[in-house]
């Protein structure tokens, strides 16, 4: 008597590669679902979540179209899934995550939404001087939260010493 | 005499230069309840991140600890996928 895996869900990121092969959308996503099908998961969404520039090079390629899904897998067919996006050569890169449930469409456009509201209340009641880079210091230059150098009648430290 | 009154203005400017750190209201990601961060949303994180790709303290960006975690998290899967840079 063996027991019945139960099937978790998942959300898969495939990142794959085009340019040389010259294929077409429908075959790379006819491979990326094949991949899914072989390990025996069951693809619940599958969509192409976008076509981009890489922050680096990856398999010394610059571009790359990413695959979205999510799907409900056995715990034991993650391994093979692995294995299988590790020795296709049109996916560069994979990322599995396992999820609690799978979001509605309607879930996901709303997080995204939230996400962007909150950055842009967090920018207004930070003011200026808020994400430029330039570090934890120097920020707020001129505010008058700032740093304030001492009036001009004053003397700066060091100048009375010596006289 | 006014090497005495040139210290205390500095501590004093020294104290307002601290201070900014010390009053603020919660994260800006707790104000939104049914919030996820999640490493596909390419444009905040990297609002959060440097020119150079680090992420920003939490002294300066304000996040609680839960948020900056889920936020380390997702910039490394983001990193990972090539959405982000590892070095700017």
């Amino acid at each position: 008597m063996t027991a019945e895996v139960a099937m978790r869900p998942y959300e898969a990121m495939f990142l794959v590669y085009n340019k040389e092969a010259r294929k077409t959308h429908e075959y790379l996503e006819e491979h990326v679902r094949a991949l899914l099908e072989k390990v025996g998961a069951k693809v619940v969404r599958f969509h192409r979540w976008d076509q981009r520039q890489l922050a680096y090079e990856v398999k010394g390629q610059r571009e790359g179209i990413f695959y979205l899904c999510y799907l409900e897998a056995r715990t034991d067919a993650i391994g093979a899934l692995r294995r299988e996006a590790e020795l296709s050569e049109l996916v560069l890169r994979m990322l599995l995550l396992a999820l609690d449930r799978i979001p509605s469409e309607e879930e996901m456009r709303r997080r995204s939404s939230t996400a962007e509201e909150a950055m842009r209340e967090g920018e207004e009641l930070r003011g200026e001087g808020g994400f430029d880079g330039r570090g934890d210091r120097r920020r707020g230059r001129g505010g008058s939260r700032g740093f304030e150098p001492s009036p001009a009648g004053e003397p700066a430290v060091g100048e009375g010493a010596g006289s | 005499m006014p090497k005495k009154k040139s210290r205390i203005a500095l501590a004093r400017a020294r104290q307002r230069r601290y201070r900014k750190f010390v009053d603020r209201g919660p994260c800006r990601f707790c104000r939104k309840l049914d919030l996820v961060i999640d490493y596909k949303d390419v444009s905040t994180l990297e609002r959060l991140c440097s020119q150079q790709g680090k992420l920003f303290s939490r002294k300066r960006s304000g996040n609680c600890a839960r948020h900056q975690r889920q936020l380390k998290n997702a910039v490394k899967q983001a990193r990972y996928l090539g959405l982000l840079p590892f070095v700017g």
